[in-house]
């Protein structure tokens, strides 16, 4: 099984959105004009892979809070997660695409080796990725030749300089040859731990698959524990956790639809509630208004009947008068004198006390009570009329009043909707509660499957690791042997650009540098012929690594490509390269720079025939059209610093600043 | 001092024959015990001329009422009753001594009770003559009167004491 490094997605994550650019397997192109952004996204890339810092620009300062890259490591999925502006803070790695990364729980790593105190048991991140990729864990020694040899730990970082020529190196002549001689040491321990040609490789190898198979012991009891410990407290497994979620989901759309239907509804509501409101008001205005106007009416009918009657009464009592003037007659006015002492009854005198009417005055008494009586009762008898209309008035209220509440009862439907929008508000907060609670334990579901697909798949490098101890116990690759195969992948390489004089190519015993014409890279004048051999350098090493078992992940970013190839317009390169010299190799024949491409790519295809995977991420500046029209199919991102044709201005397009 | 209008309420001949309506049926119990002193024939006098508060006093004694027709319950003088003539002692004196001087009323006097009216035997003949309906009103009020022969004096002050209290709210 061969290690491979293969990039799905770089994602900055920014304050208004996301910034992502997406690859494939095989041969990825980005281009577009300087100052766009392609560098970035291969920094970006080298920074999320343990780079030691990210050098920003004002664009990403501006829009960007985290980066992310979505990553498969050999067969498994990873989402690395990583402060674009504090390297020191710990890197977040998830088991799964970015997509998903809400369901998961991260384990964090240490981005350098350097213990940090808020993080004690995080492990450190290169130590992370070499076991994803299924690479020993070695220390190299510091002076090779020497038995006691202080040993440094070889990091990630070490390894992926093979992986990664920045714009800056490519092409120079510092590219491979290190100033610091510790660093070129080291580099040089380092290509031989590619190689596997390391004294302490197979020591190393079962070194490695021993810590494996404990990790792998271990990893089976944590999973055995927590199942049991799952199952006893019945968390629910991850297939009913889902559909939970989803019927959660379903019901809480449901719920939503329900209160805009309610919020609807009741917005024209409160408009015949208002005007209900106001007729009833007005129903209880007449109605007093009548009520008053009964009860004058009762008082007048009160009235009018009493004086009647007094009247009625008088009439009687005339009548019985004149009736007892009859019987009694006359009474006489003499005096008398009382019998027993000397006084006299004065009837005069008694008389005046009363009064003595004469019959024709009663009797016209009488007849004028009589029409009073008249009066008074058809006075009467008419407020009574009055009181009957108010009476029916009132009775025309009542049901007009009877029908308003009517209405009124069929919209107070407008009360039990609040009522109701209420129950649906607390419920929706309820499964919401709900909804988060039961993501949290997908998290730890999540967590726990992915202990057993980590056992899995240590269980796989386990065994491509011994298929590997097999093979370098039958035959240890020396040096030389693998110096020659490079070389002759390189002379092929230069062959099928068609340099001048292809001849000469091979790999220094030494310093493992390459070497045309006889003569030593850094040693080679046209600027234009270094970037055609670095180049053909890296490429050697892929098409080992498709060939042989070897500590190398099959992956290469290259930062313009056409650097002093005549394609670039910008003159800093022109001075550190001779120009003579170019012109000479005619580098800028853009057959020569087609042909790199088309060696990538024919590369890319070796990979696929043999159901390996690569990934190839190349970045260059403007590019001649023919080629343009060529390799349409690999571009995945392409930048216009004018906007032109409705590109995106760079990978942060909407930054202003 | 005369009012420029009339009033039967004033009329000498109707208070006349009022009141030999009451000595007649007022002036003895059964066992011919007489019972009609001043005071007495003072208040039912006022009683048997406002048949409403004669209902109350019947009421106070839980007796039953007499009919009233709408035209003497629901009248003006009906709630509003003219209380003049209770204190007015003159008048009711002057009437007496018209009755008496015409022979209709006899007196007789009883030591510790003073004097108690009764009718002549012409009052008799003359009484059976008032035959109008107001007088028949006043005769059937009387009767009802006759249940409070028994009563002593001072208890019928004090129910008439009542009402007047009742009326002054």
């Amino acid at each position: 099984m061969a290690s491979n490094i293969l990039i799905n997605q770089v994602i900055v994550v920014g304050r208004n959105k996301n910034y992502q650019v997406n690859f494939n397997p095989g041969v990825n192109i980005i281009y577009g004009d300087s100052a766009t952004g392609k560098s970035s996204i291969l920094n970006i890339i080298d920074y999320l892979l343990g780079g030691k810092k990210f050098k920003s620009y004002p664009e990403i300062e501006l829009a960007g809070r985290y980066a992310a890259l979505d990553v498969t490591l050999n067969e498994d999925r990873y989402t690395i997660k990583r402060d674009l502006f504090n390297p020191n803070r710990v890197v977040e790695v998830y088991p799964c695409a970015y997509d998903k990364i809400g369901e998961y729980a991260a384990t964090n790593y240490l981005p350098n080796f350097s213990p940090n105190t808020e993080y004690p048991e995080a492990g450190f991140y290169s130590d992370f990725l070499l076991d994803a990729l299924n690479f020993s864990r070695v220390k190299l020694k510091e002076a090779p030749t020497k038995d006691d040899s202080k040993q440094v730990r070889m990091s990630f970082r070490d390894l992926f300089k093979y992986s990664y020529i920045n714009q800056d190196v490519l092409g120079s002549e510092k590219f491979l040859k290190s100033d610091n001689w510790a660093v070129q040491t080291k580099n040089k321990e380092v290509f031989k731990y590619i190689f596997n040609a390391l004294d302490s490789n197979i020591s190393n190898l079962e070194g490695l698959i021993s810590e494996k198979t404990n990790q792998k012991n271990k990893l089976d009891k944590t999973f055995k524990t927590v199942s049991e410990f799952l199952r006893d407290a019945e968390f629910g497994t991850l297939t009913t956790l889902d559909d939970e979620i989803d019927a959660v989901d379903a019901e809480i759309l449901n719920i939503s639809k329900e209160i805009a239907k309610l919020n609807e509804t009741q917005a024209e509501d409160p408009e015949i509630y208002q005007a209900l409101r106001t007729e009833l008001a007005n129903l209880a205005m007449e109605r007093r208004v009548i009520n008053a106007d009964m009860q004058e009416h009762q008082l007048k009918i009160e009235r009018f009947t009493r004086l009647k009657n007094d009247y009625l009464n008088d009439i009687s009592k005339y009548k019985a008068s004149v009736s007892a003037k009859k019987i009694i007659g006359e009474v006489e006015q003499e005096i008398e004198l009382c019998p027993v002492c000397d006084n006299t009854f004065e009837v005069t005198v008694a008389r005046e006390n009363f009064e003595i009417i004469a019959n024709e005055k009663i009797y016209s008494e009488i007849n004028l009570l009589k029409r009073r009586a008249k009066e008074t009762e058809s006075i009467a008898n008419k407020a009574k009329f009055d009181w009957e209309n108010c009476q029916l008035k009132l009775k025309e209220i009542e049901a007009a009043e009877q029908e308003a509440y009517i209405l009124q009862e069929k919209n107070t439907a407008v009360t039990p909707k609040i009522a109701e929008r209420d129950i649906f508000v607390s419920t929706l907060g309820e499964l919401n509660q709900r909804r988060k609670e039961l993501v949290s334990r997908l998290k730890v579901r999540n967590k726990h499957n992915n202990l057993s697909i980590s056992k899995e798949s240590i269980e796989k490098s386990i065994i491509s690791l011994q298929e590997q101890l097999e093979e370098l116990r039958k035959s240890t690759p020396t040096m030389t042997e693998i110096l020659e195969s490079l070389a002759d992948s390189l002379q092929s390489y230069l062959r099928f650009i068609r340099i001048k004089s292809p001849k000469g190519v091979s790999f220094d015993k030494k310093t493992f540098y390459p070497r045309v014409r006889d003569i030593e890279y850094s040693d080679i004048t046209s600027g234009g012929l270094r970037t055609i051999v670095g180049i053909g350098y890296m490429c050697s090493l892929m098409e080992e690594a498709l060939n042989n078992k070897i500590n190398y992940p099959s992956f290469l970013m290259i930062d313009t490509v056409g650097k002093y190839l005549g394609k670039t317009k910008e003159q800093k390169y022109k001075e550190v390269s001779n120009l003579d010299a170019d012109r000479s190799e005619a580098v800028s024949d853009p057959a020569k720079y087609k042909n790199i491409y088309d060696f990538i790519i024919g590369l890319a295809e070796k990979y696929e025939i043999n159901n390996k995977t690569c990934q190839f991420i190349l970045v260059d500046n403007d590019v001649p059209e023919h080629i343009v029209n060529d390799l349409k199919g690999f571009i995945v991102a392409h930048y216009n610093s004018e906007r032109l044709n409705g590109l995106p201005v760079g990978f942060i397009d909407d930054a202003d600043y | 001092m005369k009012l420029p209008f009339i009033n039967p309420e004033n009329d000498l001949n109707l208070n006349l024959a009022i009141l030999i309506i009451i000595v007649r049926t007022l002036s003895h119990t059964k066992r011919q015990t007489l019972k009609l002193n001043n005071e007495r024939l003072h208040i039912y006098y006022f009683l048997v001329k406002n048949p409403v508060k004669l209902n109350k006093v019947m009421e106070i004694l839980g007796k039953a009422k007499v009919l009233l027709s709408e035209r003497n319950s629901y009248s003006i003088a009906s709630i509003s009753a003219n209380l003049d003539p209770l204190f007015d002692r003159e008048g009711l004196k002057s009437l007496l001594t018209i009755l008496t001087a015409q022979s209709l009323v006899k007196v007789e006097y009883k030591k510790n009770d003073g004097f108690f009216y009764q009718l002549t035997a012409k009052g008799y003949e003359l009484s059976d003559l008032f035959t109008e309906n107001y007088f028949k009103e006043v005769a059937l009020n009387c009767n009802k009167l006759k249940q409070t022969l028994s009563l002593s004096q001072s208890s019928l002050n004090n129910i008439l004491g009542q009402i007047m209290r009742m009326d002054a709210f």
